[in-house]
């Protein structure tokens, strides 16, 4: 298997859904290995090491969430999970117990690409190769801890630093309220959530162009935020 | 003699008379006691009414005796006729004041007493004059009329008396009665009021779903319970099936119908006796308006429930309307274009693959969005609203609304006005953006295309106000508030679709969060939709931050 040709394990209960998705995935030049139950899904996860696993939370077998948490114990794959259930304490539960974004059906293979690729760029590179993020105007150097914006360095307070150094850490991918608050603040500060917002609006005020429609800076209203870059 | 409730007149009228000379004995202490007042339990066998016997027989003896002391000392001056008249006006008083008994002892003893002293031969009962004997006569009918017709008249101010407090113990029931909302409400109440006007303790039992009655599961006082025999209820229950002979079994009966039994009991509760016979008629007058309280509270509740269904009903076929119409249309394009693309695939260019492929992309994302606009409305519309309060800014919802409407938008101009003055809100972000997004789509779908769209928000004096305003047609006159009603819309056959459902889903998550939502027609055309909502003290940041990195 050539590093330029990712695996991605497929665990999904509904054929017609696997199918679509194995076409799409082949077609972004991707290899894909298909389970329809949480079981074999875990025992391929450990015997293949795929690169990713696109899990469906409502399996037949195993309850979605459990297996979010076997997974993460017993291998480190990044997960994207896909859910029929549009609430949001469900995609919360999903993320904090490990996956690391989530898409609701229905969803357009063009957004699925886009999860995809930002969660194969994480496992692919490691959070300290020191290349700088890039997003439109938006430069984010963690090594030298400069951010800047349209090349003029913007100064950032500690905490703004930690904020923008967490999202960009987990580019593309959904960082939910509590993850930011317990890794920005402490976790004492988990239910804090005014001191996220204030510091979430003083930091699109410095990084975007309008604050008031953020380009980079996302909010996945009630789970939390996600920066993306240009696709 | 008028008597209110003829079966008992004997009983009625012993208590009456009772009753009568104790008023009347409060009424010379300047008040009328509220034992006086109320005669219905406290003066059978109270000795205060034995006093008032004693007081009757001291003014028939004391009442000629005062008019003998008094006249012996002028016997010479006055004529027999004259003194007899004086005896006459004793007698008269003593009957006005202390009734027939007492006035029939005051004129027989001044009888005996003018006889005695006054009519020749004196010192001798004995009587020559045969005028003297007929005035003797006379004064003794009077006396006896007079205290008839005393005691008549007392009797009836007694029966005013009696009535005039269960009138008043009917008010107090039907007051607490008309103050009770529900089922369980009038049934505290009325246990409660039959307590203290009778001193029994109640029990009301209704059937269950199996027609049969049970016990209550919540009763107010629940000793009583210990003597309902069930079987006798049930006979109180179905009178079509015999008559009930338990006297303390009561049927409660509405319009029509038996629907539940009042078990009376209680005896050896203290200080309270057993309802007296006399009290039957009251009894039932009370059971009666009980039995409408509780028929009320009933039709109430079957109303409530009518309408809920109605409501429930109207609710799914509008948003069943909603999803045919608008889910059908969507529908169709993508099988007709899949169908093509099955079908005559190799008659078609690459050209026109790729443009029944990007077209049915875009309806089935249509389909998308619909479906779960449709779920979410029927999940807030459904219940009540639960709130998952998290502090917000105001800039961050508007912004998160705008970026799901980004492809709706279609780059139309929308301009952002935010007081740096907004304060955090206390709301729930998914529920306000919701709002936001009904109302910036409602713009959209209502204005043309290069329309702008005007957001702005500021502080005022008792909490925030968040404005979307659009350049569109306006709300016509008279319905700036009706737009806000479930399933209401101005025009209900307009090609926009929609269940007349998002406006007031809007209301709902707005006054949810204890505020107000409201449209006006706009200077210079257009509408403007306003919400208030209240400020709440955000919590106090626990630290402070100093300088850069």
């Amino acid at each position: 298997m050539s590093p330029n040709c990712p695996l991605i394990l497929l665990i999904e209960d509904d054929p017609q859904t696997r199918r679509f998705l194995n076409t799409s995935l082949a077609g972004w030049g991707w290899h894909t290995l298909e389970t329809g139950t949480g079981r074999d899904g875990l025992a391929a996860a450990r015997s293949a090491r795929p690169d990713l696993v696109i899990l469906d939370l409502g399996l037949p077998d195993i309850d979605g969430i459990s297996l979010i948490r076997t997974l993460r114990l017993t291998a480190d794959i990044p997960t994207l999970v896909l859910s029929a259930r549009g609430r949001e304490r469900d995609k919360i539960e999903a993320l904090d117990s490990g996956a690391d974004d989530y898409l609701t059906k229905p969803f357009s293979t063009g957004e699925l690409a886009a999860r995809l690729r930002a969660l194969l760029r994480r496992s692919s590179k490691p959070e300290d190769t020191g290349e700088p993020f890039v997003a439109g105007p938006l430069k984010v150097d963690l090594r030298h801890r400069r951010v800047y914006k349209d090349s003029v360095e913007v100064r950032l307070t500690p905490i703004e630093f930690r904020l923008v150094a967490m999202l960009v850490l987990h580019a593309g991918r959904v960082v939910t309220h509590r993850q930011l608050l317990k890794d920005v603040w402490g976790p004492d500060h988990v239910h804090d959530s005014h001191y996220l917002r204030i510091y979430m609006s003083q930091l699109r005020h410095k990084l975007e162009r309008d604050p008031a429609r953020p380009r980079y800076l996302l909010t996945e209203m009630g789970v939390g935020y996600r920066l993306v870059g240009d696709e | 003699m008028p008597v209110p409730f003829e079966c008992e007149t004997s009983d009625l009228k012993a208590r009456s008379t009772l009753c009568s000379a104790e008023r009347l004995h409060a009424e010379t202490h300047g008040s009328v006691s509220s034992e006086a007042a109320e005669p219905d339990r406290k003066d059978v066998g109270n000795p205060r009414s034995r006093n008032g016997w004693l007081a009757c027989y001291a003014a028939g003896f004391v009442a000629p005796t005062l008019c003998t002391a008094l006249i012996w000392p002028l016997r010479d001056r006055f004529v027999s006729s004259s003194i007899l008249i004086f005896y006459l006006l004793g007698v008269l008083l003593v009957a006005a004041r202390k009734g027939r008994a007492a006035s029939f002892l005051a004129s027989v003893l001044s009888a005996g007493a003018f006889a005695y002293f006054f009519a020749p031969p004196i010192f001798s009962l004995a009587v020559a004059d045969i005028e003297n004997v007929i005035a003797l006569g006379a004064m003794l009918t009077v006396a006896q009329v007079t205290g008839a017709l005393v005691e008549a008249l007392q009797i009836q101010v007694g029966i005013a008396a009696q009535r005039e407090s269960q009138a008043a113990a009917l008010y107090r029931l039907s007051a607490a009665l008309a103050l009770a909302r529900h089922e369980t409400e009038v049934i505290e109440t009325a246990v409660r009021q039959l307590h203290e006007q009778f001193g029994v303790r109640a029990v009301l039992l209704f059937p269950g779903r199996d027609g049969r009655l049970r016990y209550p599961t919540a009763p107010p006082m629940p000793e009583s319970l210990r003597s309902v025999d069930l079987t006798a209820a049930e006979c109180a229950l179905h009178p079509e099936l015999g008559k009930s002979d338990m006297p303390l079994y009561h049927p409660i009966e509405g319009s029509g119908s038996v629907f539940g039994v009042m078990v009376l009991g209680g005896q050896h509760s203290v200080g309270a006796s057993r309802p007296q016979p006399g009290q039957d008629a009251f009894l039932g007058l009370f059971r009666n308006q009980i039995a409408q309280a509780l028929e009320r509270t009933r039709l109430a509740e079957q109303a409530r429930e009518a309408s809920l269904q109605v409501e429930a009903e109207a609710l799914r076929n509008s948003l069943l309307g909603a999803i045919s119409h608008d889910l059908r249309t969507p529908l169709t394009r993508i099988m007709s274009a899949a169908g093509i693309l099955a079908e005559q695939q190799d008659q078609l260019t690459r050209e026109e693959q790729r443009e029944l492929s990007t077209f049915i992309q875009d309806e089935a994302e249509r389909i998308s969005e619909l479906t779960t606009k449709i779920l979410d409305m029927a999940r807030i519309a459904g219940g009540t609203i639960a709130l998952q309060r998290e502090w917000n800014t105001a800039e961050e919802i508007v912004g998160a609304t705008l970026n799901r409407l980004d492809r709706m938008l279609e780059g139309r101009p929308v301009n952002i006005q935010l007081a740096d003055t907004m304060p955090l809100l206390w709301a729930d972000p998914v529920l306000l953006q919701q709002v936001l997004s009904n109302l910036i789509e409602n713009a959209i779908k209502y204005t043309p295309a290069s329309s702008p769209i005007d957001i702005s928000g500021n502080r005022t004096a008792d909490g925030l106000k968040l404005e979307v305003a659009d350049r569109g047609p306006g709300i016509p006159d008279g319905f700036e508030a009706r737009i806000f009603d479930k399933f209401f819309r101005i025009e209900p056959e307009s090609p926009h679709g929609g269940a007349g459902l998002g406006l007031a889903l809007c209301r709902a998550i707005v006054e949810a969060h204890d505020g107000h939502i409201s449209a006006t027609n706009r200077t210079g055309g257009g509408t403007v939709f306003t919400l208030s909502l209240p400020v709440h003290e955000p919590p106090a940041m626990a630290f402070e931050e100093g300088a850069d990195p």
